[in-house]
């Protein structure tokens, strides 16, 4: 052992002081230091310095009671993302398991599954949940990235504000307005796994009015099983869209909607062809005396065609209000109410699964009110409670109380306990395995939600300007889970499974120089979930989740100059137990240039140290995810 | 056999010292090109750098504004700028003009504290810190004064300029309405580069 570390040690310092000696020579740039240098800037020079600030990074978080992480634009445009489900990764509370080229596992606080259903997903207040299964088909959410603003990421419950589904995690991706989107941006990008090509143009319109358009075109190549077979599961996808905001900062409109089509390859029977459009209407005051009304309404239609298996058409209305006032010195009160309407058709095209009905009206109404409480200077109560109503089972009552103490302006203690729960969705009643009698599995007319009571406590702290971090810790308490039980004439999803959830998750910024910054995020899970005692199940809780006991991830973004920037993104999951996935490391790495204000290049290495790993699956046909090397151009004139 | 034992053994400890001379080298050489990580660089954080842009746009802004001939009292006379509630910003504005002119007019800057009563400026820049006092100052807000702010919504409680933090960066929106109101007359070159402006030119 000791040989192999003498040995090594001439290669690593040869190799440092190369690779130093590289880095100096290539980048000679003058860095802004001196405060007298920026006098002699014009003012477009001033308008371009980045100046993502800690402070402001803090702001949205404030005082908020809850678990929450926020992956700012910038974070995003250093990682590299390409997608939706890749930038989410960012967030150290959310495990994310790519399954496959297109669908993701991803999750807040366990039950991690390819069709997960206790988190709510949210792009600019839109619900992107299937009502199928009350979860996210990640594989047609997408947006231009360089146009998201922030993903605030809420792990554990957010059933007062969000409703029903919010059971352990809320991701809400907000773009930015279109005022902060002008002119033209284009992007390209070309690797080894994928292509695509983005283009945006914003300008503005009447005497306050701003707009955006934009269209983007992606393709994913097929993965390949550990064997180095295949797996087919290559995607195209294409989206258009708009957004235009109008008004002033106290009154303000906004519309905005997406088209999109996605072809995703498919072993037999023709590749899956998915498509959609949405329209969103949104307008939001703020008076004189502190108070402010927001109201939005969309409407959202999703297409499936998946040969083999289902042919979908759904549409959904969603209309929704909420007001917000201080109703004595110490109190300010949100309350609001909202309706949701979806018309699910389907085609079942196989005999070995059905919806049955094929199709279905539903709708979802809900009335909330929270009050938060400034009980003294520093400590403030929130209560809150939400009654939704479901078509499946009746009126669901959505309890929260937390209590924030700020202990000194950058020290926050917050604990909080909720009730929430998870409304049946159409797997849990609907779905028939086969397509006809006799059925070997059938959803359960008797199926309730499942419900959680949820404890959190939490420490944030801003310690200096350099170091700030978070950690908390959680059980949730799980009652009525789904359970497969064994009845004559077949087996019938039910609520007989319970246990809990216990864990903390951590994480941290430090800021080494203004040039130099780390992130660090751990999490440790721990579940327990059995059968109730009258229930039948022989079943574990495989069907219900496949989480880790553990996460961590570490990245660092260092400005070499102010044109140079390196950042190493490394993660490590331990090992899924059913079924089993190895543990592994992954790290990635960005070298970006900024070449000019109008052009960026940047060139991102995946998987730097890894042949390939899998992250999801049982082992027979899984996708294993090797080396990719994407080089991307963004130009801004 | 011994011998070459020892042979090798000393040329590895001399390579490996060698090499972590080299790995010194290399650091002491990377965190001079790169900037030393030292407590002062640390306090070096977005938040100064955020303040120090801003002192930058105020100073700048005095080239694009013209004030009525009644607010100098001598061609002379120095141009103030008046900082309420943000003494680093000031303390920046202090830096980065000493030694400056703007148009032949020296420049003044005035650091105003929470409870210190305004003073006459050419350019008044007031804090998001404490907005009760904000609008306060912007209702009672003196002639002649370019109005400088940092709080969303500002515009319309008669900022002239207001700075927002867009896709990280700082930026700021005009409204020629309460220029006009305080006898201001502004560039067209400022109004070029604000990401918006209220009114029309």
């Amino acid at each position: 052992m000791s040989r192999y570390t003498r040995a090594f040690r001439p290669c690593l310092g040869q190799r440092v002081v190369h690779v130093a000696l590289a880095l100096c020579s290539a980048f000679v740039a003058a860095p802004l230091d001196a405060a007298s240098d920026l006098a002699e800037l014009s003012l477009e020079q001033l308008s371009n310095i980045v100046v993502t600030s800690v402070s402001r990074r803090e702001e949205p978080l404030g005082a908020a009671a809850a678990s929450i992480y926020v992956i700012t634009g910038e974070d995003i445009r250093r990682s590299g993302a390409t997608t939706l489900p890749e930038a989410l990764r960012l967030a150290p509370n959310l495990q994310v398991a790519r399954a496959d080229a297109d669908q993701y596992a991803i999750s807040a606080r366990g039950f991690n599954n390819t069709i997960a259903n206790r988190l709510l997903v949210l792009i600019d207040g839109r619900i992107v949940y299937s009502p199928l299964f009350s979860g996210v088909f990640w594989e047609v959410q997408d947006v231009v990235l360089e146009d998201v603003l922030r993903i605030e990421v809420i792990s554990g419950p957010g059933g007062t504000l969000w409703g029903a589904n919010a059971v352990s995690g809320v991701i809400n991706v907000i773009t930015r307005p279109a005022a902060d989107t002008q002119g033209l941006l284009v992007a390209a990008g070309a690797g080894n796994r994928q292509r695509g090509a983005t283009t945006r143009y914003g300008g503005t319109f009447g005497a306050d009015g701003h707009y955006r358009v934009y269209g983007k075109h992606f393709d994913l190549d097929n993965t390949r099983r550990a064997d180095g077979v295949p797996t087919v599961d290559g995607g195209s996808r294409g989206q258009a869209g708009f957004r235009a905001d109008w008004g002033t900062a106290r009154r303000g409109y906004t519309v905005q909607g997406d088209a999109y089509r996605t072809d995703i390859a498919q072993p037999v029977g023709g590749s899956r062809n998915l498509g959609g459009a949405n329209l969103l209407a949104r307008w939001s005051e703020s008076r004189e005396d502190g108070s402010s009304v927001q109201a939005q309404a969309y409407y959202d239609r999703v297409e499936r065609d998946q040969p083999g298996a289902i042919r979908e058409e759904l549409d959904i209305l969603n209309a929704e209000f909420q007001h917000g006032f201080d109703a004595a010195k110490s109190n300010r009160v949100l309350w609001g109410a909202g309706y949701r309407y979806a018309r699910d058709s389907i085609e079942n095209l196989s005999p070995g699964l059905a919806f049955i009905p094929g199709s279905r009206n539903l709708s979802w109404y809900n009335v909330f009110a929270q009050d938060e409480w400034r009980l003294r200077e520093n400590l403030a109560l929130t209560l809150g409670a939400k009654v939704e109503h479901n078509d499946y089972s009746g009126y669901e009552w959505l309890p929260n109380a937390r209590l924030a103490w700020r202990l000194t302006p950058e020290r926050l203690l917050w604990s909080a306990v909720s009730r929430v729960a998870r409304a049946p969705s159409r797997i849990d009643r609907e779905l028939f395995v086969p397509a006809r009698p006799p059925f070997a599995l059938a959803g359960g007319p008797d199926f309730k939600s499942e419900v959680s009571n949820v404890l959190e406590i939490g420490y944030r702290a801003q310690e200096t300007h350099a170091l700030s971090y978070s950690v908390t810790a959680f059980r949730h308490q799980h009652q009525r889970l789904r359970s497969i039980e064994l009845r004559p004439g077949g087996s019938v999803l039910e609520n007989r499974m319970e246990g809990s959830t216990t864990g903390v998750e951590a994480w941290g910024t430090y800021r080494v120089t203004a040039r130099w910054r780390l992130d660090a995020g751990w999490v440790e899970l721990r579940q327990s979930l059995r059968p109730t005692p009258d229930s039948t199940s022989t079943a574990t809780a495989a069907g219900l989740g496949n989480d880790p006991n553990r996460w961590i991830t570490l990245r660092s973004a260092f400005d070499v100059t102010p044109r140079h920037e390196i950042d190493v993104l490394a993660r490590y999951v331990s090992e899924l137990p059913n079924p089993q996935v190895p543990a592994y490391t992954a790290v990635d790495a960005r070298f970006g240039w900024n070449v000019s204000k109008e052009l960026q290049l940047s060139l991102l290495l995946q998987n730097l140290f890894d042949r390939s790993h899998p992250e999801w699956g049982p082992v027979a046909n899984r996708a294993e995810f090797g080396r990719g090397v994407f080089l991307k151009v963004l130009w801004r004139p | 056999m011994k011998r070459a034992r020892i042979g090798v053994s000393r040329r590895v400890a001399v390579s490996a010292m060698r090499a972590c001379a080299g790995v010194l080298l290399a650091l002491v050489f990377a965190l001079y090109a790169f900037g030393i990580p030292d407590a002062r660089a640390q306090a070096e954080t977005d938040r100064a750098l955020e303040q120090r842009v801003k002192a930058a746009f105020l100073y700048r802004f005095a080239d694009f504004v013209v004030w009525p001939e009644s607010a100098f009292a001598k061609p002379d006379s120095p141009l103030v700028i008046a900082v309420v509630g943000a003494d680093g910003v000031a303390e920046h504005l202090r830096t980065l003009t000493s030694g400056r002119t703007v148009g032949g007019r020296p420049i003044e800057i005035r650091r105003v504290g929470a409870s210190d009563p305004v003073p006459a400026a050419h350019i008044l820049f007031i804090s998001g810190s404490d907005r009760t006092r904000m609008r306060e100052i912007l209702r009672s807000g003196p002639r002649n004064s370019l109005v400088v702010t940092e709080v969303d919504g500002a515009l319309d409680q008669g900022s002239v300029i207001n700075f927002v933090i867009a896709e990280d960066r700082v930026r700021f929106e005009i409204s020629l309405e309460s220029a006009e109101k305080r006898g201001l007359r502004l560039s067209s070159r400022l109004l070029a580069v604000a990401r918006s402006v209220r009114g029309n030119p």
